[in-house]
């Protein structure tokens, strides 16, 4: 099994084509396109829980939807036990689709208004021939319980639930497929910290019960660093750094790595003293990507060589991967 | 003591037809001048509705039932909606959360920052002297070129230093900023938490943070209040309440963050918070609490002192624990 990971992404890529107008197209102005995942790399073994972090416009999302197949990836292979899920046909992917699922964000938006807990879950099972009708109740009551929902709850609108309660929904939905993958995409961003912790407990709690893979998208560290035993850094649709969580935010090697965990918000006696921003200047645009790295205009470190040639990603010790000219000795801090 | 800001026994609910939310129920606190005062709570808990209360900009059915707001010595609940505006355009200046809802898109840059230069009567050319300096202020590069653009053509965290210019404009001395840094990815919020301290400073302002981050707060806040369900909980210089959180509700908070160190198991709050529209007997937060007694249930536990210069709303003594 240690040779096949459950899901390997191979050079997997993302492109969207600008909108343009006619008057660009009669004039022939070349097409524009901004590429939101770029030649991404990934290994996912069995049981892991593979966080993925960076700021809006990295690509974490895009990434997160190419591989559940809401977006088509450019190029490059997504292989879910070897097999490649970009080039499958429509019916073998539907076939697929139970096994890698996905927990949104928005839990006011990621559910039909108009439909009851139930009926979420029942089209779900339907849909995918999962569960005969004379189990169906018993199946739902079985998924209410494990996400800490009571069967009376069942029959109510989500507009009954608060937003913790909510995403205990979306986490039901993700589940009745029994997935071998859960792809959760900021599952407690919009949540209070209060019930922030609830849920991620509970996405823990089921992770070990179940068996379950995950990957989990998140911008705040805190979070990552605390549900992921593996960090992938995105930046621009790149994967800057990548390794076992511990080391990678004791000692980052990407001086991107380091700037985020500097920049973040903190309750340390340390953090007050802070007078300056650990970073200047804004994202470049995604369409007109810098030239060499792409981090080079905002890295305290940039030289000449990171002007010109963008970095590999290349394994700098075992498991340890960073795209960098020059990275940090020993960590930034 | 010299406050710039005193509010007693405020409370503002909104009275619908059907049922009153107890949005602010009877909140006291004051903003020392030149200090950053936060106040920081989950959603629902009242913090930005005590700020729009503050300058009378609560949406309706939104009333001031109770309770005094002053301002340099100046009682503002009684003013006129004119006498307020001049308040809010001159003297209290807000930021928001969202840049992108509260700039106007189809406006310029620089007829944004000039409609709240109006009120200083200045000539054209140097109120777009004023404006280059504005946003030169709050480190915009290129500023001549930037007067002519859209808020579109501007990033997020662009879009709030633009929002912090206008505010500026009208030479506030007490900023009010709700959420500033919510809707920012982290090395932006970054810069515009040190962009509002350096701020401070060279303009000598006073600044109230409304924020549900318990880091920002650390970072920007010399004093803070904890607010939940409409009331303030705990009151405490920032280290203070950091290093001796008192209230439950806050060691709560405090121990469902992931820590920088350490992977302790998080320990989450139990339940969700109360519905304020309902009477509460009691203390608000006595539901989740794994401290509830019967006395907790009986009366509202008023703020009391509980160190030197620490406030915190709790029946129990030796609450101190470690978080």
């Amino acid at each position: 099994m240690s040779n096949t990971p459950l899901l390997r992404l191979e050079n997997v890529s993302t492109r969207f084509a600008i909108p343009q107008g006619i008057l660009d197209a009669v004039r022939k102005k070349p097409k524009q396109y901004l590429t939101a995942v770029d030649q991404v790399t990934l290994d996912v073994e069995s049981g892991d829980t593979l966080g993925l972090v960076g700021e809006s416009g990295c690509g974490k999302s895009t990434l997160a939807k190419t591989v559940i197949g809401l977006y088509q990836p450019t190029s490059g292979r997504i292989l879910f036990q070897g097999e490649d899920l970009a080039a499958m046909t429509r019916q073998q992917r539907r076939a697929r689709s139970g096994d890698i699922q996905m927990v949104f964000q928005d839990p006011y938006s990621s559910l039909n208004p108009r439909m009851t807990v139930r009926q979420v879950l029942q089209e779900e099972l339907r849909v995918h021939d999962m569960c005969p009708p004379e189990e169906m109740d018993r199946r739902i009551v079985e998924l209410l319980e494990m996400v800490g929902l009571t069967e009376q709850q069942a029959d109510r609108l989500p507009s009954a639930f608060s937003g913790g309660q909510r995403q205990r929904i979306g986490i039901a939905r993700a589940l009745a497929l029994n997935p071998k993958i859960i792809i959760a995409d900021e599952p407690v961003s919009a949540l209070d910290v209060s019930i922030q912790a609830q849920v991620i407990n509970l996405l823990i709690e089921l992770q070990q019960k179940l068996g379950l893979t995950v990957l989990f998208i998140s911008h705040d560290l805190q979070v990552v660093r605390y549900i992921s035993n593996r960090v992938a850094v995105m930046y621009l649709g790149r994967t800057m750094e990548l390794g076992e969580t511990d080391p990678l935010f004791a000692h980052p090697l990407h001086p991107y790595t380091d700037i985020l965990l500097k920049a973040a918000p903190r309750m340390t006696a340390e953090a007050r003293q802070k007078k300056t921003a650990a970073i200047h200047g804004d994202l470049p645009s995604p369409i007109h990507l810098p030239t060499g790295c792409r981090f080079h205009p905002r890295c305290p470190y940039a030289t000449d060589l990171c002007r010109q040639t963008e970095p590999e990603l290349r394994e700098v010790c075992p498991g340890r991967f960073c795209a960098c000219h020059h990275p940090l000795e020993g960590g930034g801090v | 003591m010299d406050n710039i800001l005193e509010v007693e026994h405020l409370k503002m609910y909104y009275c619908g037809k059907v049922e009153t939310v107890r949005a602010v129920d009877d909140v006291s606190f004051h903003v020392e001048r030149g200090e950053t005062f936060g106040i920081v709570g989950e959603s629902g808990c009242g913090k930005s509705t005590v700020c729009k209360s503050l300058v009378k900009m609560m949406p309706p059915p939104g009333r001031i039932v109770d309770g005094s707001v002053r301002y340099n010595g100046r009682e503002l609940t009684t003013l006129s909606e004119g006498q307020m505006r001049a308040v809010r355009g001159g003297e209290i200046g807000m930021i928001f959360q969202d840049p992108m809802t509260a700039l106007n898109p189809v406006m310029k840059i620089k007829d944004q920052i000039y409609e709240s230069l109006r009120r200083q009567k200045l000539s054209k050319k140097e109120m777009y002297a004023r404006g280059v300096e504005l946003l030169r202020l709050v480190d915009i590069p290129e500023p001549e070129k930037r007067m002519e653009e859209y808020v579109h053509q501007f990033s997020g965290g662009m879009r709030q230093r633009v929002m912090i210019a206008i505010t500026l404009a009208a030479n506030p001395k007490l900023l009010i900023a709700d959420e500033p840094t919510t809707a920012l990815d982290v090395t932006i919020q970054d810069q515009i938490i040190r962009l509002i301290g350096r701020l401070k400073e060279e303009l000598g302002m006073s600044v109230i943070i409304i924020t549900h981050d318990l880091g920002v707060v650390n970072e920007m806040c010399d004093r803070v209040v904890v607010m939940y369900a409409g009331h303030i909980v705990e009151q405490a210089e920032t280290r203070e309440l950091f290093d001796h959180p008192m209230h439950p509700y806050t060691q709560g908070l405090i121990r469902s963050l992931p820590r920088a160190e350490g992977r302790e198991k998080l320990e989450p709050i139990p339940g969700a918070p109360p519905n304020l529209a309902a009477e509460i007997p009691g203390c608000p937060f006595a539901d989740r609490c794994a401290r509830c007694t019967p006395a907790c249930r009986e009366a509202l536990p008023p703020l009391r002192e509980v160190r030197p210069g620490h406030l915190s709303a709790c029946v129990h003594d030796d609450l101190e624990v470690s978080v």
